[in-house]
């Protein structure tokens, strides 16, 4: 026989024995098993989430507010040979039968090469019919067949808050359609540029249809690419097709076409444009603007609105001449004797600034007369000056539509009018471009037009020009790899197998510490065999190896077991998350998914820890002499015989003491001292304090195995927790470290709702939350906006006050997007605003401080936000890339200093930053409101209904926070759980450690009855002893967690959860009593004398 | 005529037989101690003397058949009452001797006192240390079970067994795990209880020196119990 051979024989024999080893094997290898998998699943899905949202699509163009001709996809993809696919994609509501409006909805104008790269095959969208996805079609409440209205804010290629814009943007348009189809996840209805595994609610439309209705004939915004070799390649085909007109630039020619002037859509030309024009021959740059006034110095007579043109002092470009000065103007004749103006004379123009926020202030600048321009000079100018929508196309001054706020009687100036009927839109005045663009450079930029002189062969060069140098990305123009983005994102997510492992560990560690206690005894029963094969001339080393090779067979077993219960566990776990635990993945339906390597990675990892825990357990049995185990005195006897509390100072008595000691100190320094992060320390300090009592507790049953003190009933069962103490000092640590983890966690339940109206709290104090899905252009901070929109004429709104915030998208960074966001959404607000309400207790000065590095300061919407949506700290850069393209930093300077706040997910930066970086990010779509204590359900209605076709979904902003705490609470509830769990298989080893130990004195109660002990004396005895062990135990868990508790408690909104822990004390005690009790019964019954025969 | 400590009126004991049927170890046994007395039971091993032991110490109830002790019945006595005289009137010395390992010899010999209601704490520690010193363990006093000799335990099992002055000693297979010097001693110190106590002493035992010192002598022999010499 090999040795092998015994320890496979032995392994058999005593299966019995190891039956319960097993199982605790099994259990640690299911927990551990079913955590991965856990993690598995929710990876799988999100990846799965990811595919399904992007269909074939590897990349996409998506420029926001431009709009490009469709047929450059045709382009795209002849030069790569990928199939490209144009999009028109809008935000907007859609709504439905008896006006059940969905806001945030995604309006999507498809064409028949959309679906083959989303995933979908052979399905038309015919004009007039809609395909919704499932989500929507849900919320709508709508079947194949329902008509539905969809409704969005109509697009202008003129950015909506350009000074000089039309505000009709501020109208919304909307359609009729028939629900034609209904579309599933695989027909993508879960189409999303963002990485969010949430499904948003999509309206798929013909993408005539929709431009027709927004009125972007031929125009689009979003390309789509299939799985071209990268971003780069795509970005420089996109060079070698594209023209001038999906730049969104066009030529104007003066009639007698010696001047060609380039210009945009949007009016204002990008930065990056003129950059390369500069560079091209000789041209000249032209500014255009309204200005408020013109007067002559020192006089009141004055002018209003004129447009006034800046350009370059070169020689045939326009009537400015080289020689001008910054400080000299040219005036036509109309202008000069309406001012009776001569050379030389000074005039004061008098014109808006663009400010931050969209505001305007006026401003003005004193020049002198160089001379004047008579009237037929001015007909070139005339054709070349610039379409402002709303604007050079209105029939008198009293019907124009801009951005910038007029004066209605200045408006109605008789003379003025005059012109307009006369000369329309041409220029009343000329100064240099360097002094234009001094006053009127804004954050859209400083050209309105590039004159450049010569024929077609001229205006090739400059497209040339244009098509070489100008990068893409200047323009917004910028394919992202949205695939790899999107599984980049799902990868990074957070982990729900450590999660879950993290959870399930005590689960895990209790289940471990049984197994080891539970082989130890097997051993221990098997300790004469023990001395047996020492006598026979084994060696201790060939002894334990033999018992750890029993051990290896029981754990492969049982790691097989459990990892086939891990399935169940895993899918156990799944089933809760689906229907129990649904806010800790914020409603995502799950799906299970095993991977081999996972369950191959579980079990060899739970078979290794148990190892551990076996050879621990081995140890000390066979490290002893064949003597004491033939003669069957086992380990923990003779080690209580031995060991004795040293009398002087020794390490392993001083150790608890100072532990404790240091533990108090670091209590004491947390609460005086306030501290960064005072819930690490209080949590160091409850642990430490945990381990020092029981290092205490450990020194006691020392005591109590010496024998000290007078002897008594209870104090004889007392005994037998020193004389046991390793298996005792193992219960009470696994219940101290349940109840500890369980109190400690149940103190960070928060009340979310409790100090939600303090200015300091998650709220701000502010009463509503409101998102729109159109943005709302109206400033409504000011009574013109008010007016603009009715609010003032509404009752229901006195004495309300709103805080609007820019709102440039992202991916989510709350605890509702599992993936990890890789660009998040941000917020552009006005310090100032939250500054002086003293909301949210933010430093909100910070935001207003430039930043040395040139980075754009930014807050974190939250603690949460910062420390898991983002995984960045105080100081960490954030890369963004701004709408033309070009990268910039967000530093983070601090965050909002509540674990929820209204602004989880996102990040707050200046709004100057914001509309620098974003100035076609038109209107606010986020509005806090303050209102009069009462009023917040009137209010509430009254701006729904207000704001409504702006789609609003306003709400209590406590009732915001109750969402985004939902996921925390989940999460503290599931560790409660299985904390929970935990304890009880603590309980349950307790009934185990209980029932065993009756088994082994069984002969010791049977003397005692024979000396004359009644049952209900012995019964007390055993009673005292257990009660003890979970007195001790709750009670170093409970004490200890008080020290972690401390932080917590001083939260807005926690306070100590005595109903938890009683009813968890109660709980636990009550189980354990039950315990007690049973096995109580059962010693009972053990007949006297044959206890006594058996010894 | 006085009443004897222990009577056995026609006491049998039989336990089922592995292939059915019953194997009866005591037929009808008879038999009266006179308090004061010793007596000794001897037979082989299997013949039934510790259940007969055990049965006169109320830890096993007859198959039929009646105990006496000091005249009293104890047929219909509840487990409560038996229990409250085995602690006050009998005391037992075991061949293994149950000593508490988590306790020390005076410890030991104190675990009967902590149930007897009559006797105050000092006054049986201070009956403990006089009785060890009687039998030389006066030096041992804080020694654990552990720590002693094989000798040395028994005698604490005996100190233990008289600690509460009991009426009757039963004592089985006393001298079992002993020297030939190390019985003799035992039985010295019986027999002293016996005599110097007046209590009542029963002692089952293979060892016929330890028998012959006892006032009378029984052997059972297939269940029956034989009278023999004094």
């Amino acid at each position: 026989m090999t040795r092998v051979q015994l320890s496979l024989r032995s392994t058999l024999y005593y299966a019995g024995a190891h039956l319960s080893v097993l199982a605790g094997i099994a259990l640690a290898v299911a927990v551990l098993v079913g955590a991965l998998l856990v993690g598995d699943s929710v990876s799988y899905t999100l990846r799965q989430a990811a595919l399904l949202r992007l269909g074939g699509a590897h990349y996409a163009l998506d420029t926001r507010g431009r709009y490009f001709p469709e047929t450059l996809a045709g382009r795209l993809q002849a030069e790569t040979r990928v199939a490209v696919a144009p999009a028109l994609l809008l935000r907007g509501v859609a709504i439905g039968p008896g006006e059940r409006q969905v806001n945030n909805v995604q309006i999507i104008g498809v064409e028949e090469r959309f679906p083959g790269l989303a995933g979908q095959q052979g399905i038309r969208l015919n004009e007039g019919d809609v395909a919704l996805n499932v989500r929507l079609a849900a919320e709508l409440g709508v079947k194949q067949g329902d008509p539905i209205f969809i409704r969005f804010s109509k697009p202008s290629l003129l950015p909506l808050d350009a000074p000089l814009s039309s505000r009709k943007g501020d109208d919304t348009t909307r359609g009729a359609f028939t629900v034609g189809a209904i579309w599933s996840d695989d027909q993508s209805g879960r189409f999303s540029l963002s990485a969010n595994q949430v499904m948003p609610c999509n309206a798929f439309v013909s993408l005539a249809s929709l431009q027709k209705l927004a009125g972007l004939d031929g125009k689009v915004n979003v390309l789509l690419a299939g799985d071209a070799v990268s971003e780069e390649r795509l970005d420089r085909s996109l060079k070698a097709v594209w023209g001038l007109g999906d730049m969104g630039l066009r030529w104007r020619n003066s009639d007698d076409i010696s001047i060609n002037q380039l210009e945009s859509d949007r009016v204002i030309l990008d930065p990056g444009v003129g950059r390369v024009a500069a560079g091209v021959g000789e041209s000249a740059g032209a500014l255009t603007y309204l200005v408020n006034s013109i007067s002559r110095e020192g006089e009141t007579n004055s002018t209003p609105y004129s447009f006034v043109v800046a350009l370059s002092p070169a020689p045939g470009f326009g009537l400015v001449p080289r020689e001008m000065k910054d400080d000299e103007i040219l005036v036509n004749r109309w202008l000069a004797d309406e001012l009776a103006l001569i050379p030389g004379a000074s005039v004061r123009m008098a014109y808006y600034e663009f400010a931050p926020g969209g505001r305007f202030a006026e401003t003005s600048r004193v020049f002198r007369v160089r001379g004047i321009v008579a009237m037929e000079s001015l007909l070139r100018e005339r054709e070349l000056a610039p379409r402002f929508p709303g604007l050079t196309d209105a029939g008198r001054c009293a019907d124009w539509d801009i951005g910038m706020p007029l004066d209605p009687e200045k408006v109605e100036d008789k003379p003025n009018e005059a012109y307009w009927d006369a000369y329309r839109d041409t220029p009343k005045a000329f100064v240099t471009l360097r002094a234009g663009q001094a006053m009127w450079a804004n954050r859209f930029g400083d050209l309105t037009g590039i004159r450049i002189k010569g024929g077609a062969e001229a205006r090739a060069a400059m497209e040339d020009a244009l098509r070489n140098n100008l990068e893409p990305q200047e323009i917004g123009f910028a394919f992202m790899p949205v695939r790899r983005i999107a599984l980049k994102a799902a990868g990074e997510a957070l982990d729900f197998g450590q999660l879950f492992l993290g959870m399930s560990g005590f689960v895990m560690i209790a289940a471990l510490m049984l197994t080891a206690l539970l082989f130890s005894f097997s051993i221990q029963q098997r300790s004469q065999e023990t001395g047996l094969l020492l006598a026979v001339g084994f060696t201790p080393g060939r002894i334990r190896w033999l018992l750890i090779q029993e051990g290896l067979w029981v754990a492969v077993v049982g790691g097989l077991l459990g990892a086939g219960l891990g399935l169940l566990y895993t899918r156990t776990l799944i089933w809760a998350l689906g229907h129990v635990w649904q806010g800790a993945v914020a409603s995502t339906a799950i799906q299970f998914h095993a991977e081999l390597a996972t369950v191959i990675k579980g079990l060899a990892a739970g078979i290794a820890m148990a190892l551990l825990a076996l050879v621990v357990a081995t140890w000390r049995q066979t490290a002893r002499p064949a003597r004491e185990l033939l003669a069957q005195v086992d380990a923990d006897l003779r080690a209580a015989l031995d060991s004795t509390v040293p009398r002087n100072i020794k390490p392993g008595v001083l150790l608890p003491y100072l532990g404790l000691a240091v533990a108090a100190v670091l209590v004491v320094l947390g609460v005086f001292k306030p501290l960064q992060s005072p819930a690490e320390l209080f949590f160091a300090a409850g642990g430490l304090l945990l381990v020092s009592v029981l290092g205490v507790i450990r020194l006691n049953f020392i005591r109590l195995a010496e024998g000290r003190g007078r002897l008594t009933l209870a104090s004889l069962g007392r005994r037998n927790l020193g004389r046991r103490r390793t298996r005792s000092l193992t219960i009470v640590g696994l219940l101290a470290i349940g109840c500890f983890m369980v109190f400690a966690v149940s103190s960070m339940q928060e009340n979310i709702e409790k100090g939600a109206t303090e200015r300091s709290s998650g709220t701000g104090g502010f009463a509503l939350f409101g998102e729109s899905s159109i943005p709302v252009l109206a400033d409504l901070t000011s009574d013109a906006g008010w007016k603009k929109l009715r609010l003032d004429q509404e009752d229901a709104l006195v004495g309300v006050t709103l805080v609007p915030i820019k709102v440039r998208d992202g991916d989510d960074a709350s605890c509702l997007n599992l993936n990890r966001a890789q660009s998040p959404r941000l917020l552009g607000v006005n310090p100032e605003a939250f500054k002086v309400r003293g909301a949210f207790a933010a430093p909100w000065s910070l935001l207003q401080e430039p930043l040395v590095d040139g980075c754009v300061p930014g807050l974190a919407g939250d603690l949460n936000t910062a420390q898991w949506g983002l995984q960045k700290k105080v100081g960490d850069i954030l890369l963004f890339r701004d709408e033309r393209g070009t990268p910039f930093k967000v530093k983070l300077v601090g965050a909002l200093p509540m674990r929820v706040s209204v602004f989880q997910g996102s990040i707050l930066i200046p709004l100057s930053a914001f509309s620098g970086r974003y100035p076609s990010e038109s209107g606010s779509r986020i509005f806090l409101a303050d209102i009069p204590k009462g009023g917040e359900k009137g209010a509430r209605e009254c701006l729904a209904r207000r704001l409504g076709k702006f789609g609003l979904d306003i709400m209590p902003a406590v009732a915001r926070l109750r969402e985004f705490h939902a996921v925390e609470s989940t999460y503290m509830t599931m560790f409660l759980v299985l904390g929970g769990l935990g304890l009880l298989l603590g309980s349950a080893g307790m009934a185990i450690v209980v029932l065993r130990a009756i088994r082994e004195r069984r002969a010791e109660f049977a003397l005692l009855k024979a000396v004359g002990y009644s049952d209900k004396q012995v019964r007390r005895m055993i009673a005292a002893e257990h009660r003890l062990m979970l007195g001790l135990g709750l009670a170093a868990g409970g004490i200890s967690s008080l020290a972690a508790m401390w932080p917590n408690l001083h939260e807005p909104g926690v306070s100590l959860p005595v109903t938890t822990m009683l009813a968890f004390l109660a709980g636990i005690t009550l189980f354990h009593l039950f315990w007690i009790g049973i096995s109580i019964r059962w010693a009972s019954r053990v007949s006297t004398l044959s206890a006594l025969r058996n010894q | 005529m006085t009443t004897p400590m222990v009577s056995l009126k026609e006491v049998a004991k039989n336990y089922p037989a592995p292939g059915g049927g019953v194997v009866q170890v005591l037929k009808s046994i008879s038999l009266e101690v006179e308090a004061g007395k010793s007596i000794a039971i001897v037979g082989p091993s299997g013949s039934g003397k510790s259940t007969l032991l055990n049965i006169m110490g109320l830890l096993d109830v007859p198959s039929s058949g009646s105990v006496l002790l000091e005249g009293q019945n104890l047929e219909r006595l509840g487990e409560g009452d038996k229990t409250a005289i085995r602690n006050r009137k009998i005391g037992f010395v075991f061949q293994q001797h149950h000593l508490l390992p988590q306790c020390n010899v005076l410890e030991n010999i104190l675990v009967p006192t902590l149930v007897a209601v009559s006797r105050a704490p000092g006054e049986a520690e201070s009956r403990a240390r006089d009785l060890l010193n009687q039998v030389g363990l006066s030096a041992r006093l804080e020694y654990r079970p552990a720590q002693l000799s094989g000798g040395e335990q028994l005698r604490v099992a005996v100190v233990r067994a008289m600690i509460n002055q009991p009426s009757l000693l039963l004592a089985d297979e006393p001298t079992g795990s002993l020297d030939r010097a190390g019985a003799e001693n035992l039985g010295d110190l019986l027999v002293r209880m016996n005599r110097q106590q007046g209590m009542t002493l029963i002692v089952v035992t293979h060892s016929l020196p330890l028998a012959m010192r006892m006032d009378r002598v029984y052997s059972l022999v297939d269940g029956v119990l034989i009278p023999g010499n004094t």
